[in-house]
């Protein structure tokens, strides 16, 4: 029979109510300690390590982790203040998760597109050179950096405004989706079109399709559609899509932090901005893939217990 | 949709608050549905209503742009 462990709407894969004060713990001195470290040329000595980071330009660099761990010090915090249970959660608090995450993913994706923009119209004109490598102390390599805290910062702010704005009520706002047709379609022929591209420039090596490929990747515009399949309507859109949506985007936003966590200890320079546009569509492709398997899944489901006679 | 959990709170005098940890969600959600921003679950109404002796129905009507 089609049963549904989902009574109500509820956030799952929370942090328990504490971990808000842990959370301060790692953001605070991580902050201090990256700043120095950026700005100042600060290094922990004892962090100073015998291990070699490989970079394909520069062959040996010998390491010191005072960034990557408070870089990491700082994603974790924020993490944990993000995603940490309020005293008392319910099925309004959820709903307003799920309008925060929403609005951290989407608004992320404005200033990261505009920032990108910015920074291509000042190349095209001669005013300013994005360097390929991670240059650090560079304005785009800041901006880069800068917008790996941004859909954790929005989504906090987002969230406790409509949390504790008003003290007597919440702030209750209604996410608008786009249509399903035509924009869920469009959306889903683009980027099964284009993962389909990508897959075969990758495994053939065809010159035309590579250089179609190539140009698609070096595109910034590769998340609008799947930004559009994401905040685009199902056929029928209610509660429990909405349930689907809220688990999918919390755990699409942790795999893109860890993720971003295990490259910022693996890889370095060259590497690890290309990780980190990688990290751009991780989130977006996360989600569409979690929410269309458990959405899928339940209709299968209900498909067999028609045909079992179940269901009616 | 309308409500009348004021009404019924005023009877059964009781709070906010109590209604609140009587059904396990917060204060500040009970003050959104009473003030018609939010409209609850099933499984809260049931709840709401268990509370109050009364039918779902009693409590809780549809309103005429709800279709």
């Amino acid at each position: 029979m089609f049963v549904s462990n989902i009574f109500d709407m509820q956030s799952r894969f929370l942090f328990p109510t504490y971990f808000k004060f842990i959370g301060w713990i790692f953001v605070i001195p991580g902050t201090i300690i990256g700043y120095l470290c950026l700005y100042e040329n600060f290094s922990i000595e004892s962090l100073q390590t015998a291990l070699v980071k490989r970079d394909p330009f520069m062959p040996v660099i010998a390491g010191n982790l005072t960034d990557e761990l408070s870089l990491a010090s700082v994603v974790i915090g924020l993490l944990f203040i993000a995603f940490a249970k309020l005293k008392q959660e319910d099925e309004l608090t959820a709903k307003l998760r799920l309008d925060a995450l929403h609005w951290s993913v989407l608004i992320n994706y404005i200033l990261l597109f505009s920032g990108e923009l910015l920074f291509r119209l000042l190349e095209e004109f001669g005013y300013y050179e994005v360097k390929m490598s991670f240059n650090i102390g560079g304005w785009h390599s800041d901006f880069c950096l800068y917008n790996m805290f941004t859909p954790l910062l929005i989504f906090i702010g987002r969230f406790y405004y409509l949390i504790y704005f008003r003290k007597e009520a919440f702030i209750v706002s209604h996410i608008k989706y786009l249509s399903y047709y035509p924009y869920r379609k469009i959306a889903k022929i683009f980027t099964l079109s284009f993962f389909a591209l990508f897959i075969i420039k990758a495994t053939f090596n065809i010159s035309f399709i590579e250089n179609i490929g190539d140009w698609l990747v070096n595109s910034p515009l590769i998340p609008i559609p799947l930004l559009m399949w994401v905040f685009s309507k199902t056929a029928n859109e209610d509660e429990l899509t909405e349930q689907y949506r809220l688990e999918s985007m919390q755990l699409a936003v942790y795999v893109n932090y860890i993720l971003l966590l295990l490259a910022n200890f693996t890889f370095y320079g060259f590497n690890f901005l290309s990780v980190m546009w990688i990290n751009t569509i991780s989130t977006l492709v996360f989600f569409l893939i979690r929410f269309n398997y458990v959405f899928n899944k339940g209709y299968w489901q209900i498909r067999r217990d028609v045909n079992e006679g179940i269901l009616s | 949709m309308k409500n009348t959990l004021k009404i019924e709170r005023a009877i059964k005098n009781i709070t906010q608050a109590d209604l609140a940890d009587l059904i396990g969600v917060s204060r500040q959600t009970i003050n959104t549905i009473e003030s018609n921003k939010y409209v609850p679950s099933t499984v809260l109404a049931l709840k709401i209503s268990k509370v109050f002796g009364k039918t779902v129905n009693e409590i809780f009507e549809l309103d005429a742009d709800d279709w």
